[in-house]
Formats: structure tokens, C-alpha cells, sequence
């Protein structure tokens, strides 16, 4: 804009020092926030994928080119892993977004006992991951409140949910969902909230019942409110770390050994951090190629 | 027969919220009950109220939980005040200022904004330890900060946008200047903003407990969630302890929540009109 006046040689004596500010001033504005972020975020993932063509063996750091990422393409646990990380991710979001949208649907009305109803739903989700894991993990007990309820409606159960390898996951998709799932309750409240209450009315004047209001009329204009929702829940999920490894550590056999608890065992643990920078990069690689396919992809849609 | 329906299909939601409220709420009694519980942790049943007292809290509050509770707040503040400021002074630029380059950075804001914190743990922790930010509690906040910029500034951006361009465009024309207007008519107005994007913050990184662990090892510099996991390392089938310091990580954060309610439910939902 700037440019195309001066060259047109539009008062460009007059105007000449405002628009010098007006050239350089907007970057200043973003100083600090960049400087931030290239401090917390830039350098640090620079570091970590130079780190990644390395090996730290003996001490000394030597570059070994892609020998770490060949490495872990040939390691068994790495797929496993993968294909864990999707287990964990497809339940966790089944059981959430279920859970959600039924409990949006049920409370979508707006009297006083309904609001508090609403608050005490969403505190599970600001719980810490530590707190939720450990309340969780007293629940799964031998002696504890799943079993003894079990025990109650005749189940003869005995089970350590989280010590066995063929439960310890449902168990900890379980306990995932009762933390999370008010995000997608907020957000598909905030959908149907958002739905003018005229369009309902006409689809019942028209003789369409409750149910069939909400697959024809409401679930339509609430499309793009699914899909955000499920796209960051989906980001949020396969990427949770806490309630994992707080309550199995990724055990017993490896059986929860999700993708970000290989990355902190990795480093934490066996103190390979070369190899962790190399599967921190595959992770970020994983996020961000589909988001930055879709940010391109949807570029005409994309308001800023 | 059609009362009876409409009798029915009214009733039906309150059935299903009443379950799941119930599945919500009662593990918190449970865990309420069991924390004052002095024997019989697991075992003892819901109306069992004979060996109640304070005896688990009064050992927990002897640990080292509570000044780990104080070490949360302080890094918890830093960061919700550092990214907030930096966001809200970014967002005016990119709401106010055509410049070459700024549909760009605002796409690396998008893309950072989903980067996975587990993949910042192995290059923090050794930047934070070649500068001696290793277990510094302030040293931690900058990293939160660092980590919830890009949420801010996209919430942020939204709200300055919502601002009448032409309020702080006179006030900069009649000679106060973009900073001035930004300081004395953008601010202001945007006081709820800021206050919405730093409560998300403070709530989000209370929560917060593997960039933690990983920067932090010494015990007098643990956050509640680290000083939280390490007393169940310590008291491991001590059941009564761990629930009483479960709780009172979990107070602060369930406080500010119900404090701040609106304001945080506005910023999730918020962050869905782009």
C-alpha cells in the first residue's frame, strides 16, 4: 500500500516520516511476544531437531545424520506405540464426545437449578491431571470402589484394572473421559445455544418431532462447531501425558505406551536424548503437517 | 397416551443429566469423605462416618504441599501476566497495522498454538539448564508464558478487532500516538479480555505437570502437581494422605473457576469463532 503511493509519487515529501513510522512501528508491537516465543518455543525446537541427528554415546555429542530416525523406524515399540496412541485417542474422544453431547443436549435449557448443574460438570476439567490420576487410581484399587460396586450387582470381580495389561488401557481411557469430557459438553452447548430458537419452532410447527429437529435442523448449523471441536479435542487427546503416565507410567508391559510417554520414559528414564529429540520431532511433524495442510487448504476460509 | 409421551420425553433429560451428575459428583464426595477417613480408606463405605478427623490433612499440611502450592500460584501468576501483556500489545499490531508479513506470522501463531508440550520437554529442559533456569519457579512461569502466548494473542485478537477502530485511531491522529491510544483507550476496553485469557491461563497451567517435572527436581521448587505426585511416591498405600493433598491442589484451582466461571467458559467457546 505504502510502496504503491510512493511510487506513484503521491505527497510523498509531505508524508515522508509518518509513513516511516507506520513501516517499521508494527513489528516493535510484536517484539516481545516473538522475542517469547522464539526464546520458549523457537530455539528450543531448533535445538531439539539438531540434537536429533545426533547420538549421545560416551559423553560426547556426534552427529550421525538420520541414523536416530532410521533407528526408531525399525524399532517394534515405536510402531506399537503408534498404534496405541490411536487407540487411546479414538476411545477417549468416542467416550467424550458421547458423553458431551449427551450431557449438552440434556442440560440445554436455561433455569437456575440447569446453570448450576453446568458449573459442577465442568470441574472434573480443570482438575489437575495428578489429582484426577490418583483418585482414579484408588478407585481401580483391588479393594476399591469399582470393584466393591461390581461385587454389589454380582459381578464376582477381583480385578486390578491397572496392573493388567488387558485393562489397564480401558482403565485409563475411562478415567480420561470423566476429566474431559466437559470440553466437548461447553463446546456443543455453546453449538446448540447458538442455534436461533425460530428455526426450532418452525421445524415443530412443521410437525417434526424432538428427534428429528435435531438430526434435520440443529445438527446441520452446528457442523463447523462439531468439526473445530473434535480437530482440537482430537490434538489435545493423542498428545495427554499426565493422566497416562501418572496412573501406569505407560505399563505394565508397555500395554499404555502412548507416544508422549515414550518420549518422557525416553529421556527420563533411560536419559537417551538424542533419541527422544528424534521422536519429539516425529510427534511435532504428526501435529503440525495435517494442521498446516488444512490451514492452507482452508486459507480462503480462515478468518483473522 | 400423548400426555404420557410429552410427560416422558420431558423427563428424559433430567434423567440423563441426573446421571451424569451423579457420575461427576460422586467421586468428589468420595474422595472428600476419604481424605478425612482416619482407617479404612478404601474400604470403609460411603456411610461411614464414625472415623472421620483431621488427621490426614494436618500431616499433609506438615510436608512440603503447601509451600509447593505457593510455588504454583507464583509461577502460575508470572505466566498468566507475562503472556497476557505480550499478547495483548502483539494483538493490537496485528489488529490495527497492515504490514508486509503479517498474515504469516499470524499462520506461525495458528501452528504454534497446537505444538504438543511433551515435544518442548527434552529442548527446555536442556535450555532451562544451560541458563540456570533449571529449578527456578520463576524460570518455569517464563516457559508457561512462553507455551500460552500464542492462545492469548489469537483470543486477544478477536477481542481488539471487536473494538471501534475509530476510538483509538483518534485518539492516535490527535497526536497521543499508536501507544498512548493502545495504553489509554484500547486497554481499558479490553480490561475483560485480559482478565478472561489470564484466568484460562492461571487454570491451565495450575493443571499443568510434565514441563514441570522435567525443569524442576528440587523438592523446595516443586509445583503443587510435582510436590502432589512426590508425596505419592513417599506415602504410596497411605490412601487417606494422598486423597487429603489431592484436595488441596485441587481447591485453588476449583476456587478461581467457580470465581471466574463466565469469563473462562466465554474463552473456550470463545476460541471457536475464528
Amino acid at each position: 500500500m505504502v510502496t504503491s503511493i510512493r511510487a506513484a509519487g503521491v505527497g510523498v515529501t509531505l508524508r515522508r516520516p509518518v509513513k516511516k513510522r507506520t513501516h517499521v512501528q508494527p513489528y516493535l508491537w510484536l517484539v516481545p511476544a516473538f522475542a517469547l516465543l522464539a526464546f520458549v518455543v523457537g530455539y528450543p525446537i531448533l535445538q531439539n531437531i539438531i540434537l536429533s541427528f545426533t547420538t549421545a554415546s560416551g559423553g560426547v555429542n556426534s552427529f550421525v545424520g538420520f541414523a536416530q530416525y532410521a533407528a526408531l523406524l525399525k524399532d517394534p515399540v515405536f510402531y506399537q506405540s503408534i498404534l496405541l496412541t490411536i487407540y487411546w485417542t479414538v476411545g477417549v474422544t468416542a467416550l467424550q464426545f458421547f458423553l458431551g453431547a449427551v450431557a449438552a443436549l440434556a442440560a440445554d435449557r436455561n433455569t437456575w437449578f440447569i446453570r448450576r448443574v453446568r458449573t459442577i460438570l465442568i470441574i472434573p476439567w480443570v482438575l489437575p491431571g495428578v489429582v484426577v490420576a490418583n483418585i482414579w487410581v484408588v478407585f481401580y484399587n483391588d479393594n476399591g470402589l469399582i470393584n466393591t460396586v461390581l461385587t454389589a450387582i454380582g459381578l464376582p470381580t477381583q480385578q486390578a484394572w491397572l496392573a493388567d495389561s488387558n485393562t489397564a488401557m480401558i482403565a485409563v481411557i475411562v478415567a480420561a473421559a470423566w476429566k474431559g469430557f466437559p470440553f466437548y459438553f461447553l463446546l456443543l452447548l455453546a453449538g446448540l445455544q447458538s442455534v436461533p430458537e425460530e428455526t426450532r419452532e418452525a421445524a415443530k410447527l412443521d410437525g417434526a418431532g424432538s428427534f428429528q429437529t435435531l438430526i434435520r435442523v440443529v445438527l446441520p448449523q452446528m457442523r463447523a462447531i462439531v468439526v473445530t471441536s473434535l480437530v482440537l479435542g482430537v490434538i489435545a487427546t493423542s498428545n495427554y501425558f499426565d493422566g497416562i503416565y501418572l496412573m501406569t507410567g505407560g505399563g505394565p508391559n508397555s500395554a499404555t505406551l502412548t507416544l508422549p510417554i515414550f518420549v518422557y520414559n525416553t529421556a527420563f528414564s533411560n536419559f537417551d536424548f538424542a533419541k527422544a529429540s528424534a521422536l519429539s520431532v516425529i510427534i511435532l511433524l504428526l501435529v503440525l503437517v495435517p494442521v498446516i495442510v488444512r490451514l492452507i487448504a482452508g486459507r480462503k476460509r480462515v478468518r483473522f | 397416551m400423548n400426555a404420557i409421551r410429552n410427560r416422558l420425553s420431558g423427563l428424559a433429560p433430567n434423567v440423563v443429566l441426573f446421571i451424569i451428575l451423579v457420575i461427576v459428583v460422586v467421586p468428589f464426595i468420595w474422595v472428600l469423605m476419604a481424605s478425612f477417613r482416619q482407617s479404612n480408606v478404601l474400604t470403609g463405605s460411603f456411610f461411614d462416618f464414625s472415623n472421620l478427623g483431621p488427621a490426614n490433612y494436618l500431616k499433609v499440611l506438615s510436608s512440603g504441599l503447601p509451600g509447593n502450592l505457593v510455588n504454583s500460584a507464583i509461577a502460575c501468576v508470572v505466566a498468566a501476566v507475562a503472556s497476557v501483556f505480550v499478547s495483548a500489545v502483539a494483538a493490537y499490531a496485528f489488529s490495527r497495522f497492515t504490514f508486509r508479513g503479517s498474515s504469516a506470522l499470524f499462520w506461525l501463531i495458528l501452528v504454534v498454538q497446537v505444538i504438543p508440550a511433551v515435544s518442548m520437554v527434552v529442548p527446555l529442559y536442556k535450555l532451562w539448564a544451560d541458563l540456570h533456569l533449571f529449578n527456578s519457579v520463576v524460570g518455569l512461569g517464563i516457559a508457561y508464558a512462553g507455551l500460552n502466548t500464542a492462545v492469548c494473542m489469537l483470543l486477544l485478537k478477536g477481542f481488539v478487532d471487536d473494538i471501534p477502530r475509530e476510538l483509538d485511531e483518534a485518539a492516535a491522529i490527535d497526536g497521543c500516538g499508536h501507544f498512548a491510544a493502545f495504553r489509554r483507550v484500547v486497554l481499558p476496553l479490553l480490561a475483560p479480555a485480559l482478565t478472561s485469557a489470564g484466568i484460562y491461563v492461571l487454570v491451565n497451567t495450575w493443571q499443568e505437570f510434565v514441563i514441570a517435572s522435567s525443569l524442576l527436581n528440587d523438592p523446595n521448587s516443586f509445583t503443587a502437581t510435582v510436590g502432589l505426585q512426590n508425596l505419592v511416591g513417599q506415602y504410596t498405600t497411605d490412601y487417606g494422605g494422598i486423597m487429603a493433598g489431592s484436595v488441596l491442589t485441587a481447591i485453588p484451582v476449583i476456587i478461581v473457576f467457580a470465581i471466574f466461571q463466565k469469563q473462562f467458559v466465554s474463552t473456550v467457546t470463545g476460541g471457536l469463532k475464528g
